[in-house]
């Protein structure tokens, strides 16, 4: 078969990483922080819910690099090991809605007519709950646990992608090619899947990059209230807003602040990347 | 040489058998808009024969390309809904046939080429790609049977370097190629017959001459039926045997393409004929025919050509004509088809006459 110099120089993704620098950043970036999940336990160097009051509100130092918080406790460790969880509730939340955002709208897109109709006005009953409510009203009735938190986030969150995937299945489905392919003879699941979902899913994979953000963020206000995950767990959001509190002691909400920054920048990049590889026209090769 | 021969066998072959491939029978489309009732074909009958080229000519909204997409069951319905009539495909009614049944008849036994080659190719798929699809939809091909297969088919509508552009996405080739790659994707199958909805329009005049001369040469390769719906009446006389004219969602003549530029009944077809411009010749101002399009909505009594025609007489606003057989197989749809020709007279004072004519 081929050997392994001919598959890198005709393999697309990997002249993708190549031409395209802030993907590769973004893909750099997003790679640290996996490492950094899975090693998170070796990486900190002290028990991140360890608490000393004699050493609270030390600025970086040798001994604690990011500082310590109001109890004392190391923020990088801290930073550490919440990676776990902001990065794991942000992508859960992101993806799931995302996936069925995706679905949902574009079979309503693509189908249209009444159906279309119905399934749009239930995304906008749903999008239309103020978050925080519907969490405790989900909470309160099934109790307060991650898995509802994050169940709220998607019922949340799910209709933002369904309206953008909707409006490009929409747009795309009217164009030649669409029936060029009908013409061919591929039936409708085909056409769907080969014709349409490709032209239209460039959108929702850079608002989902850009969501993740957000999504970090909704998940901390959401902690904050008790719902997501509880208080002495280090999770960026909190510890943020743990922050926000202590103004003079600057590092207790920067280091968080740059994680979250940073996990997010280096998705944009990445959603930036696929959406320019999944586009032919701005897809750069190497000749 | 071999070829040339080869060919006229070919061509002998196709005149011999003069069995119908497809024919349509009082085909009637209508869409239903919020304005009304379009009906878009009234009464629509006609025949494709085995490897004849037909022409279907009129102007825009004349129903040509509607009746054309309702061969391959493509009117978007709603609002589109086709009324009545059959479409007889070897003798098979496609109305009657279900989805799964149709589908398999699309782009394997009929296929279609569109006017836009700008847009009808997906732009993210290589065109390689493009050209396996009905391939793997139809023929049950693999991957690699099917690579050979359109690599084989560029190379036949004559796309340099084929291995080349197999990997090449559509915005990388002219519009001249794409449109060499949709011919190739709709007549990778051998179709029976193939409806080219406006193939040129959309190039520039060389590359018209050459993408016409492609599908000549590839009709007599392949032995298929040609549909040619087009208002150039120059691609008519070019490729065509026989023509169908039709006006106002109605046929108003059929006949030999010879026959339409020597002779036109329909004081349509007359009108058309005569405002071709002619290369030399007295210069003369260009005719053009009074009036425009009777609006879709309205409905009609009498002949609906009748209030932009000279020759109209009252009979013409109070009664439709019915189809004249004229033998020959001459069709026209006119009372006063006896008197026509007075504009081919004053035009004929030209020396040279009307070009390819």
């Amino acid at each position: 078969m081929k050997n392994k110099k001919s598959f890198l120089k005709n393999n697309t993704v990997f002249q993708a990483l190549r031409t395209n620098t802030l993907l590769t950043i973004g893909v750099v970036i997003c790679a640290i922080w996996l490492f950094v999940i899975i090693f998170a336990d070796y990486l900190a160097p002290y028990d991140p819910l360890l608490q000393d009051l004699s050493l609270r509100l030390q600025p970086p130092c040798r001994e604690h690099l990011f500082g310590t918080d109001s109890l004392g406790r190391d923020i990088l460790s801290r930073v550490l090991a919440g990676s776990r969880i902001s990065i794991g509730a942000g992508l859960q939340c992101v993806i799931i809605s995302a996936v069925a955002g995706m679905l949902i709208g574009g079979i309503s897109g693509y189908i249209g007519g009444i159906f279309d109709d119905v399934v749009m006005r239930i995304g906008e009953l749903f999008s239309s709950f103020p978050t925080i409510i519907l969490a405790m009203v989900i909470a309160s009735a099934m109790g307060p646990s991650l898995f509802n938190t994050l169940l709220t986030m998607c019922i949340v969150w799910w209709p933002n992608y369904a309206r953008v995937m909707r409006a490009m299945v929409i747009q795309v489905k009217s164009n030649e090619y669409v029936e060029a392919s009908r013409c061919l003879g591929a039936s409708r699941m085909r056409i769907f899947i080969r014709e349409i979902l490709p032209n239209s899913i460039s959108s929702v994979i850079v608002l989902t990059t850009v969501d993740f953000g957000n999504a970090i963020l909704l998940f901390a206000s959401l902690s904050y209230l008790g719902l997501g995950s509880p208080p002495p767990a280090p999770e960026w959001g909190a510890m943020v807003s743990n922050g926000a509190e202590q103004f003079y002691y600057w590092w207790v909400a920067t280091f968080p602040g740059l994680a979250i920054l940073s996990v997010s920048l280096g998705a944009n990049f990445i959603g930036d990347g696929i959406r320019d590889y999944l586009d032919p026209k701005l897809r750069k090769t190497i000749s | 040489m071999k070829k040339n021969e080869k060919t006229a066998e070919l061509q002998e072959t196709a005149d011999d058998r003069n069995g119908s491939l497809l024919r349509i029978e009082n085909l009637e489309v209508e869409f239903h808009t919020v304005e009304g009732i379009h009906k878009a074909v009234r009464k629509v009958s006609y025949e494709v024969k085995m490897g004849e080229t037909l022409g279907v000519v009129g102007e825009s909204g004349s129903g040509k390309s509607v009746t054309a997409l309702s061969v391959m069951q493509l009117i978007q319905s709603p609002p589109g809904k086709i009324m009545g009539g059959k479409i007889l495909f070897e003798e098979k009614d496609l109305l009657s046939l279900s989805k799964e049944e149709m589908n398999h008849i699309r782009g394997n036994e009929i296929a279609m080429i569109f006017q836009e080659p700008m847009t009808s190719l997906n732009p993210i798929h290589t065109c390689g790609k493009q050209i396996m699809e009905p391939l793997i939809l139809h023929k049950g091909y693999s991957k690699s049977e099917a690579y050979e297969k359109a690599l084989q088919m560029m190379g036949q509508v004559g796309i340099p370097i084929p291995r080349q552009r197999m990997k090449e996405y559509p915005h990388q080739l002219s519009g001249g190629m794409r449109q060499r790659v949709m011919i190739a994707m709709a007549l990778v199958c051998k179709p029976k017959l193939l409806i080219a909805d406006e193939p040129t329009t959309a190039l520039d005049v060389t590359i018209q001459a050459q993408i016409l001369e492609l599908m000549k040469i590839l009709r007599k390769e392949m032995n298929s039926s040609i549909i040619m719906i087009t208002h150039d009446l120059g691609v008519v006389a070019e490729m065509c045997d026989r023509v169908v004219v039709m006006y106002d969602g109605q046929i108003v003549e059929v006949c030999k393409v010879s026959d339409l530029f020597r002779h036109p009944y329909h004081p349509y077809s007359e009108g058309l004929i005569c405002s071709i411009p002619s290369i030399g010749g007295t210069r003369r101002k260009l005719y053009a025919i009074k009036g425009t399009v009777p609006s879709p909505y309205e409905e009609k009594t009498g002949c609906s050509f009748a209030p932009r025609c000279q020759y109209a007489k009252d009979i013409c606003r109070r009664q439709c004509p019915e189809m004249t057989d004229l033998g020959n197989g001459r069709l026209v749809r006119c009372w006063n088809y006896r008197e026509t020709g007075n504009l081919m007279e004053t035009a004929k004072e030209s020396p040279e006459g009307r070009g390819k004519a």
